[in-house]
């Protein structure tokens, strides 16, 4: 070990950084764009409390990018039962906000644990597959990790914010693969969700599974045994969810299918929807300008300096704007990849993929919903959207995937 | 952790999936600004999207016979859209006469709302036809006004089970959720309250594209509208008949609560609490007039005192005395106490028998047959306060009987510490307990709960749960039935409830029972209990609570009748009649012959059209 970590000038890390500070910047002009005609004096001031979280988060990056990892690696179960807590905690003593209780009032704060709760889960997750000397394949390992999972994402669940939920379990899924957990393993726990959720009309699902038939002639031709499995947990799966599915009544179908994706009615989240497409397709290719964004400025978009930031740059500056934070995304989910495949801890390794999934998923699920490609979910834009916790959170990810880049040569 | 050495192979599967996803965004949002750019354009320009809501139909609710007791009517509902409301102030002064609303309330129902500047916000439900026209007609002069036919419940027999049935009512702000947008209709009382989720069904969806003028231009392009689901209809165990019946012997003047109801099951047959009021005046539009004068009215119609109204059981309440001294082991039925000269010493107080010249000596059998206080002081004095708390409380006299309506109250059993509580340590002595025995004092009750007691005696001491709805048809479904749920079991022996029944059938059938007034034709036997409660506030409440035919019982009835006297004279003739119909309905009795009954008569019009949904 012949560098020092507590040196900031050595290479590497410092692309991370750039993609998410531009990231940032990009937020306070964004954020003060949507709220600079409120009619709510602190809404106006929002730009200004998105600037102090930033200087936060750099803070917070430099930090987390220079103790090193060995530290979380002996304090990752004890992150895990404080975040626990504080998730257990939530439920007697938060404070509801939009019909959820996601929130700590702190007064000048609100601290939402499912941020940290993230962290922690990463760095358990991945002191778990490191430490314990089975073969991923065991299926006692599989178990026990699918406990660290579930618990915390019960958890969060409860509050109720399926959103942030589901991260947890797509960053499972992406850890375990990483820790080479066998595809056929993730084809077994991924394809019943799926077939249930194609099982909601007979056209889907008879194409769901035709893919899934000629997937596993091609991929797991050798073990035929695993392949009947799979495929009849899915034909019964899919017909039993089918059955039950039946069994409702149209207007219960459609409250579940509201339930799932609020986008689904009309006088809801649906409307958003719309307006948000309005105000990205009106933009055009290179927007209508800073500050002269109509959906934006005539208060069609809702909650536009939370979850649907990217529509008021999509408008305002248009495919370029838009391509321009697409691009951000990129270069830092191509840097957390580029370094949990470089370094030599498998530790850091897994943490930096876990931190890289966490902001993929956010991005994904975020910009999908805003196009209408995707159900319409409470998940914030990493970086852009306002708000202190989700910030500081995506700067400590940061901070993660650019620790492992620094130190990619320790064990 | 040898799998993690060879990563190329997942680096390149992580790239390859990644690469998807921002492909899947990059292609989307090429097609939204580069392909639809015009479309969306064009919209955010002029951006006129009208949402026009279609109400979706309530469930109608019918009796046990399928006769129609509410559904929906049209009517039409008056909304503004705020985007087109240039001169908001103007305009709310124009329309106030139109809508008899003061213009304030206008201006400040669009307010609430006003950042969905395209919806149309419903400021007046129900709007008379001779105003819509006058809209209609001039519809230049109010800019961003509609109107649109929509529902309004109506309740073909006004007056008719209006407590049980309740309302609906506009939904507030803070009430406005996914479901429940601004101006929809939402239960407010009674089934309509407890079965709101089945019988609003869902709301349809018009999506309009309009032009800045207000022109509608036609549908949008990217959103398919959505047809309205109508409501589950529910199909209620209440007889209409029975209903009707009790109403008329009620009369205008007589306040009470009436509970009749199916020992077998738990069934409600008749659910009366008098007076009433008219539920359609609640639906769609209620005049403020109205709704003060039934507010303040001193007999308070609004008060649904079947389970809500909590009073001394009186004497009826002497079969629970009676069973929980036989299960306690301190009386037999055939044990004499101190015979009954008029009344009772306990300590330097003397406590009256109803019957000043006394019953002389008896037995439980007769004690219960001529409802002689003095014998009943006795057994409470030898009972004890926690004894007679706890059965009264395993007899479920201080719980909710669980019936399907919302704001059930539950009575009151006090016990030795709620006494502490109340008087003070030395506020009280053991003498209240002689009040307890026959039913007075701070022992209360609501009628279905006594009600609900009655039905566990006859019924070998399983109490059903008492409910109203018998099924349920989901639009397009198969009939859902209600499945009967036992509630409690009575914590009394078999033989215990034999004697109960036994003296029961004394008060009506033996030479000097209470009730012997009250026998039912035919030779059909009823069991029964009067009583007479104490009221500090004026004249006594008369109660009787009764069943038939006493071999294998098909009705129980309650009935009180607030300050009306003596439960022999006041109450325990509606339970007969009552009775008689009912067993007349059923076979047991032959029906009477056609003759004119004022009162029903007229009622009996609206059922013969809707004759056609009995099966």
């Amino acid at each position: 070990m012949k560098r020092q970590s507590s040196d900031i000038f050595i290479p590497g890390g410092w692309t991370t950084f750039i993609a998410a500070g531009l990231l940032s910047l990009i937020s306070i002009f964004l954020i003060y764009s949507a709220n600079h005609l409120s009619p709510d004096p602190r809404l106006q001031d929002d730009f200004i409390k998105q600037t102090i979280w930033l200087f936060g988060g750099i803070g917070i990056f430099f930090a987390v990018a220079l103790v090193p990892m060995r530290v979380h690696e002996v304090f990752a179960y004890v992150y895990y039962i404080g975040a626990c807590a504080l998730l257990l905690g939530l439920i007697f003593f938060g404070s509801s906000k939009f019909g959820g209780q996601r929130w700590y009032s702190l007064g000048f704060f609100s601290v939402q644990p499912s941020e940290l709760a993230k962290i922690a889960f990463i760095f358990t997750l991945a002191r778990f597959l490191t430490y314990y000397r089975k073969p991923i394949s065991s299926l006692r390992k599989i178990i026990i990790a699918c406990a660290i999972c579930g618990f915390i994402s019960v958890l969060v669940l409860r509050q109720p914010d399926l959103g942030s939920a589901l991260i947890f379990v797509v960053m499972f899924l992406v850890m375990m693969f990483w820790a080479g957990m066998p595809t056929r393993y993730l084809l077994l726990l991924i394809t019943p969700v799926i077939s249930v959720i194609a099982s909601s009309s007979v056209y889907s699902w008879i194409i769901f599974f035709v893919v899934l038939l000629v997937a596993v002639l091609l991929l797991l031709r050798r073990s035929m045994r695993f392949m009947i499995l799979l495929v009849a947990v899915n034909l019964v799966v899919g017909a039993l969810s089918s059955i039950a599915w039946n069994q409702l009544h149209d207007y219960q179908k459609m409250r579940i299918k509201i339930f799932l994706d609020p986008g689904q009615d009309p006088l809801g989240a649906g409307y958003q929807i719309i307006q948000s497409k309005v105000a990205i397709g009106s933009g055009g290719l290179l927007g209508k300008g800073y500050l002269s964004g109509s959906q934006n400025k005539l208060d069609y978009l809702p909650l536009r300096h939370t979850d649907f930031i990217f529509s008021v740059g999509a408008e305002e500056f248009g495919m370029l704007g838009a391509m321009i934070i697409v691009i951000l995304f990129a270069v830092l989910i191509y840097k957390g990849l580029q370094s949990a495949q470089r370094t030599r801890s498998d530790f850091a390794s897994l943490v930096a993929i876990g931190a890289t999934t966490a902001i993929a998923f956010q991005m994904f699920v975020n910009i999908g919903m805003v196009l209408g490609l995707l159900p319409v979910t409470g998940v914030p834009l990493p970086f852009v959207s306002y708000g202190g916790s989700s910030m500081l959170a995506c700067w400590v990810l940061a901070g993660l995937i650019a620790n492992t880049e620094r130190n990619w040569q320790e064990y | 952790m040898a799998e993690l050495a060879s990563k190329t192979s997942r680096t390149r599967f992580l790239t390859i999936a990644l690469a998807a996803i921002f492909l899947l965004l990059v292609g989307k949002l090429i097609h939204l600004q580069v392909f639809s750019f015009d479309y969306y354009t064009q919209i955010s320009e002029e951006n006129r999207i009208r949402i026009l809501p279609k109400t979706a139909m309530r469930g109608k609710i019918v009796d046990r016979f399928g006769r129609l007791l509410a559904s929906d009517r049209p009517a039409y509902t008056v909304s503004i859209i705020p985007s087109e409301a240039n001169n908001l102030p103007l305009l709310a002064d124009q329309l106030s006469p139109l809508l008899q609303m003061e213009d304030d309330r206008i201006v400040q129902k669009v307010k609430e709302r006003r950042f969905r500047k395209y919806e149309p916000i419903p400021i007046r439900q129900d709007l008379a036809f001779p105003a819509v026209c006058v809209i209609e007609e001039s519809n230049e002069l109010f800019p961003g006004v509609i109107y649109q036919l929509n529902h309004a419940r109506f309740y073909p027999y006004d007056n008719v089970g209006a407590h049980l049935l309740g309302y609906t009512g506009e939904v507030d702000e803070a009430e406005t959720k996914a479901q429940y947008r601004l101006g929809s209709m939402i239960g407010r009382a009674g089934i309509e309250k407890q079965y709101d989720q089945q019988l609003r069904g869902l709301d349809g969806i018009d999506y309009y594209e309009v032009a800045a003028t207000g022109r509608i231009i036609g549908f949008l392009e990217d959103k398919p509208n959505r047809e309205p689901l109508p409501g589950d209809e529910l199909g209620l165990a209440i007889d209409l008949d029975l209903q009707l019946l009790v109403d008329s012997l009620f009369g205008d003047t007589l306040a009470g609560a009436a509970v009749f109801m199916d020992p077998r099951n738990g069934e409600i047959l008749a659910l009366v609490s008098q007076p009433d009021y008219d539920a359609n005046l609640f639906s769609g539009f209620v005049p403020a007039d109205d709704y003060k004068r039934l507010i303040n009215d001193e007999r308070r119609p609004l008060f649904d005192r079947t389970i809500r109204g909590t009073y001394p059981p009186g004497s009826t309440s002497k079969l629970l005395t009676a069973g929980a001294a036989l299960e306690a082991g301190i009386i037999t039925p055939q044990t004499r106490l101190k015979p009954c000269y008029g009344g009772f010493q306990f300590g330097n107080r003397f406590f009256r028998c109803h019957k000043r010249s006394g019953h002389g000596d008896v037995n439980l059998y007769q004690a219960i047959e001529q409802s002689c206080d003095t014998y009943f002081y006795q057994v409470g004095l030898k009972l004890g306060l926690s004894n007679f708390k706890e059965y009264a409380h395993r007899c479920g006299f201080d719980e909710l009987t669980g019936i399907d309506l919302p704001a059930e109250k539950a009575g009151h059993v006090p016990d030795e510490a709620w006494y502490m509580k109340t008087y003070g340590k030395y506020g009280w002595t053991k003498a209240v307990l002689l009040n307890l025995a026959i039913g007075q004092g701070e022992f209360l009750t609501t009628p279905l709960a006594l009600a609900q007691f009655y039905c566990g005696i006859v019924n070998d001491g399983v109490e059903y749960k008492p409910h109203l709805i018998r099924y349920s048809i989901p639009p397009g479904g198969d009939t859902v039935w209600t499945h009967p749920e036992v509630r409690r079991t009575l914590p009394f022996k078999k033989e215990t409830l034999q004697v109960l029944r036994d003296a029961a059938l004394m008060v009506v059938h033996g030479t000097s029972g209470t009730a012997s007034g009250s026998k039912l034709p035919g030779g059909i036997k009823m069991g029964g209990k009067t009583g007479t409660a104490q009221n500090p506030h004026g004249n006594e409440h008369a109660w009787f609570a009764g069943y038939a035919p006493a071999e294998n019982p098909i009705i129980v009835g309650v009935v009180l009748a607030e300050l009306a006297g003596h439960g022999s004279t006041a109450a325990a003739p509606i339970v007969k009649k009552v009775f008689i119909r009912h067993l007349q309905k059923n076979g047991y009795l032959a029906p009477a012959l056609p003759k004119p009954m004022e009162d029903v008569a007229q009622f009996q019009e609206p059922m013969e059209q809707d004759e056609t949904s009995i099966e």
